[in-house]
C-alpha cells in the first residue's frame, strides 16, 4: 500500500489500510476495505458516501465499539494527551486504557438523539457521567461543569433542564444535550455521525453554527460523516468521498466541488438540486450500492460507472494517486484523458476503441465482449474462484433485464409468476 | 365543472385527549389544477402529514371539505362521501408513503402487494388480469419483474420506494399524495425516484401534492408551494416566486436555513429564536410572533388571516405589504 497520508505534527488521528470484515453465514462481507485517512488538529473532515458504503462502521471502528461481529484491520494512530501517539487497535478493547480515550478524548454524536439517550436516566445524569468518569469525583463539581456545558449548547434553562428526561425534549434540544455530553469533556477528535440527519433545516443550521463554535474554542479535530452535500459544504475543510468500503476521492472542499474528478463523486455532486436553477431532469448515478459480498475484481464503482473503460476498470484495482497538492483520486478514467505524457500516447487509443465499441456493438455482442476479458483475464490472476464464476453471469443477466442494483440478492431463478 | 381537480376549504383537524386539544391542523385551504405539483414545507410538527392524510381521508379531518373532480366529471365532496360512492372515488387519490422500510408488509411479496388494490377495487378481475397489470406498472417504475416474487427484504430503499410507487400507481389514480416520498433514501437514489415521479407525472398526467420538508427538493418539483407553521398555511405562491420573493418572515427565515451545496457561497441565516411553540397551547395573536424579527403590537393580539393578494399569492401576516423580505440569494463568500 502506498503511503499518502501526511504525518505532520499537528495530526491527530492518523488512519492506515483499515479494513472491516463481517464474518455473515453467507461468507464474508467486506465492509471497509483498506482506507487511509489522516484528520488534524482544527480540522474538520468530511466522510462521505451513500448508507452501505461503511461510513459508520469506519467511525465505530475507530472507538472500538463495533458489534462483535466486525472484525476490524489496520492501524488507527491517535495522539493521546497522556501516553502520546498509540495504536488504538492494539489496545485492548475492554482495558482501562481505551476506556481512557473513549468518551474523554475521542467521542462521537450519534445520528438519532432519540434512540442515543437512555430514556430511563435524567439527561443531567447522563451528561454527568462522562464528567464523573473522565474529569472529577466530585459529585457537585461535575454538576457544575455539566450545567456549564449545557448553557454552552444552547439548552436554556439549562438547570430545569438538567433533571428532566429525554421524552421532555424535542429533537434539536436533544440533540444539543447529547453534543453538549460529547464536548463536555474537551475532546481532541469529535466524531459525528449524520449529526443533523434526522433534525429540521432551521434546527441543522443552528446545530451546525453551534459544533463551528465550539471546534474554534476547544480546537478539536472532527470526523464529520454525511451523505448530505450541502452540510459538507458548510462544515468541512477536506472532504473523503467513500464507495464500497473505499475512499475514492479526497479533496479540500472547495477543491472537489469546483472539481470533482471521480465519476462517483460528480454523480453525487449532480444529484444535489440546486435552488434557482431550472432543470427538468436531476441528474442521477443508475443502479445501487452493491453488497459487499463477492465483489468482483476491479473498481467497485464500475457497473455504475458512466465513464468506465472497459478491460482496464473491471480487471485491475484502481490506486490512489495524488493528481493535484492535497487531491487524491482512485480512477483509471482520469488518467486515460489527461495527466503524466507516458501514459497518454499509449492509453489515448485504447479509449476510443472502447468507445468505438460500445457504439458499434448491439447489446447483445457487448455482453459477450463484455464477458471474455473479464473470464480469461481473471484466470490469469487467479483470483476467488466464486467471484469468476458469479459476476460475469450477474453481469450480463442484469444488462439483459435492463434494470439496476440488487447484485447481493440476485440470485437468477425469480420470474415465476405467470 | 371547475378548473381545479381537488379544491380543499378550511380544513381543521383537531386531536383531543383528556383536556388537552391539540389542534394539528387549523383553517388550511388551496386549489390544486389538473397536473400540477403542490409542495408543502415545514418543520417536524408543522402539521403537514396530518394534512395529507385528511386529504386522503387516512384520518377524518374535524371540519373542511375537499371538493374532488372525478375522472368523469362529477363532483363530490371526498371528507363526506358515503361508502358506496367512496368505493368508486377512493382509487382515484392514492399516497405514497415516508418510510419504505415500514410501509411495506414483509409477509406478502411484491407482487401481492402491488396487486392488493387491485383486489379490493375490482372484486371481479380475475387473477390473469391482475397479475399483468401489475407486472405493467412494476416495469413502468423501473423495478425487475423477474424480482417480483420476492419479499420486500431482499429489495434496497430505492427499489422499496418504487414498490410503494407502483401500488398507488396501479389503480391508474389522478392525485397522488406524496408524504415525505423521497426523505428516507439516499441524494443519488432521491434523484432516481424524483426523476421518476416527474417523468410518471407527465405520462400519466397525475396531480401531486408533494410533502416534504427538504426545500431543495420542493423546489425543483412543484408548481406552487405552501408552507405550513403550526397547523396553519402561511404563505401559498408559485414557486420561483417564493424563493424569490417571500412574503411571510417564516419562510425567509426557513430559506436561510437551506444548506447551500457550494462551499464558496453562504446564505447569511435568519436565526429564529426559540422553538416551535407547543400546538396544545399555542401564542396569542400570530403563531410566529415569538420568533419573528419584525413583529410589532398588533401581531400579539391580532391574528392573521390569510389573505389572497394579487397574482395569486396567499399570505398570513399583518405587515406583507410593508416587509421587503430576502429570497434565497447565496452569496460570494469573503476569503
Amino acid at each position: 500500500m502506498n503511503h499518502i497520508n501526511d504525518t505532520g505534527n499537528d495530526v491527530v488521528v492518523d488512519v492506515r489500510d483499515l479494513k472491516i470484515n463481517i464474518h455473515l453465514e453467507e461468507g464474508t462481507l467486506t465492509a471497509v476495505r483498506g482506507i487511509d485517512f489522516t484528520i488534524k488538529k482544527g480540522e474538520t473532515l468530511g466522510l462521505v458516501g451513500e448508507s452501505g458504503c461503511g461510513k459508520s462502521l469506519t467511525s465505530k471502528a475507530i472507538l472500538g465499539i463495533n458489534d462483535r461481529k466486525c472484525k476490524a484491520e489496520g492501524e488507527v494512530f491517535f495522539t493521546t494527551t497522556t501516553n502520546g501517539t498509540v495504536d488504538l487497535f492494539q489496545l485492548d478493547p475492554r482495558g482501562k486504557e481505551i476506556r481512557g480515550v473513549r468518551g474523554k478524548q475521542i467521542s462521537m454524536i450519534f445520528q438519532e438523539p432519540m434512540v442515543a439517550f437512555s430514556p430511563m436516566y435524567t439527561i443531567g445524569n447522563q451528561i454527568n457521567e462522562c464528567t464523573r468518569l473522565h474529569i472529577t469525583k466530585d459529585k457537585k463539581k461535575s454538576k457544575e461543569i455539566s450545567l456549564e456545558m449545557m448553557k454552552k449548547v444552547g439548552i436554556a434553562n439549562a438547570e430545569k433542564r438538567y433533571d428532566q428526561y429525554p421524552h421532555e425534549f424535542s429533537g434539536g434540544m436533544l440533540q444539543r444535550a447529547l453534543i453538549a455530553m460529547a464536548l463536555v469533556c474537551k475532546p481532541k477528535l469529535l466524531i459525528a455521525d449524520e449529526p443533523t440527519t434526522a433534525l429540521d433545516v432551521t434546527i441543522q443550521a443552528q446545530i451546525l453554527e453551534l459544533m463551528k463554535e465550539l471546534q474554534k474554542d476547544i480546537g478539536m479535530a472532527i470526523l464529520f460523516i454525511t451523505h448530505d452535500l450541502g452540510t459538507v459544504a458548510k462544515m468541512c475543510d477536506r472532504v473523503a468521498v467513500m464507495y464500497l468500503g473505499k475512499i475514492v476521492e479526497t479533496a479540500p472542499v472547495e477543491e472537489i466541488y469546483a472539481n470533482p474528478q471521480h465519476p462517483y463523486t460528480k454523480g453525487l455532486i449532480g444529484s444535489v438540486h440546486k435552488i434557482g436553477t431550472k432543470k427538468d431532469k436531476l441528474f442521477s448515478i443508475e443502479g445501487t450500492v452493491p453488497l459487499a459480498l463477492n465483489l468482483p475484481e476491479g473498481c467497485g464503482f464500475y457497473e455504475r460507472c458512466n465513464e468506465r473503460i472497459e478491460g482496464l476498470c473491471n480487471v485491475k484495482e484502481p490506486l490512489p494517486e495524488s493528481i493535484k497538492d492535497g487531491h487524491i483520486l482512485c480512477c483509471h478514467a482520469h488518467r486515460k484523458d489527461k495527466s503524466s505524457e507516458g501514459t497518454k500516447v499509449s492509453t489515448e487509443p485504447i479509449k476510443k476503441e472502447t468507445l468505438a465499441k460500445k457504439e458499434a456493438q448491439p447489446a447483445e455482442k457487448a455482453k459477450q465482449a463484455n464477458m471474455e476479458p473479464v473470464g480469461t483475464k481473471k484466470a490469469g490472476v487467479q483470483a476467488g474462484v466464486t467471484a469468476d464464476i458469479m459476476n460475469p453471469v450477474l453481469e450480463t443477466a442484469k444488462k439483459a433485464e435492463g434494470m439496476s442494483g440488487e447484485i447481493g440478492t440476485a440470485y437468477q431463478e425469480g420470474g415465476k409468476n405467470e | 365543472m371547475s378548473d381545479y381537480i381537488l379544491d380543499v376549504q378550511h380544513i381543521h383537524k383537531r386531536f383531543t385527549s383528556k383536556n388537552v386539544c391539540v389542534k394539528a391542523v387549523s383553517d388550511v385551504s388551496f386549489k390544486v389544477k389538473k397536473g400540477e405539483t403542490i409542495g408543502i414545507v415545514g418543520e417536524s410538527g408543522c402539521g403537514k402529514t396530518t394534512l395529507g392524510r385528511c386529504i386522503v381521508r387516512g384520518i377524518e379531518a374535524s371540519e373542511g371539505s375537499v371538493q374532488y373532480t372525478a375522472k368523469d366529471g362529477t363532483e363530490y365532496d371526498f371528507l363526506k362521501i358515503d361508502k358506496k360512492e367512496m368505493k368508486k372515488v377512493r382509487k382515484e387519490i392514492q399516497m405514497i408513503f415516508q418510510d419504505p422500510y415500514s410501509s411495506l408488509d414483509p409477509r406478502m411479496t411484491v407482487l401481492d402487494i402491488i396487486e392488493e388494490p387491485l383486489k379490493a377495487n375490482y372484486p371481479k378481475m380475475t387473477k390473469e388480469e391482475r397479475n399483468k397489470l401489475s407486472i405493467d406498472i412494476a416495469a413502468k417504475v423501473g423495478l425487475n419483474t423477474s424480482y417480483l416474487m420476492r419479499y420486500p427484504h431482499a429489495f434496497s430503499g430505492g427499489q422499496r420506494q418504487r414498490i410503494g410507487i407502483a401500488r398507488a400507481l396501479v389503480l391508474e389514480p389522478q392525485v397522488i399524495v406524496c408524504d415525505e416520498a423521497v426523505s428516507a433514501l439516499d441524494v443519488s437514489i432521491q434523484a432516481q425516484v424524483i426523476n421518476l415521479l416527474v417523468e410518471l407525472r407527465k405520462d400519466m398526467n397525475l396531480t401531486y401534492i408533494f410533502i416534504s420538508h427538504d426545500l431543495s427538493v420542493v423546489e425543483h418539483i412543484s408548481n406552487k408551494v405552501g408552507v405550513m407553521y403550526l397547523g396553519k398555511m402561511v404563505e401559498f405562491a408559485q414557486t420561483d416566486e417564493l424563493f424569490q420573493y417571500p412574503l411571510h418572515p417564516y419562510t425567509e427565515a426557513l430559506l436561510s436555513a437551506v444548506p447551500v451545496a457550494d462551499p464558496t457561497m453562504q446564505v447569511e441565516r435568519i436565526p429564529l429564536q426559540g422553538e416551535i411553540p407547543n400546538p396544545a397551547n399555542p401564542p396569542s395573536g400570530c403563531y410566529f410572533h415569538e420568533r419573528c424579527r419584525y413583529c410589532i403590537d398588533k401581531c400579539v393580539t391580532e391574528e392573521p388571516r390569510l389573505e389572497e393578494l394579487p397574482g395569486g399569492r396567499s399570505v398570513a401576516c399583518h405587515r406583507a405589504k410593508e416587509l421587503k423580505l430576502r429570497g434565497f440569494a447565496p452569496v460570494k463568500k469573503e476569503a
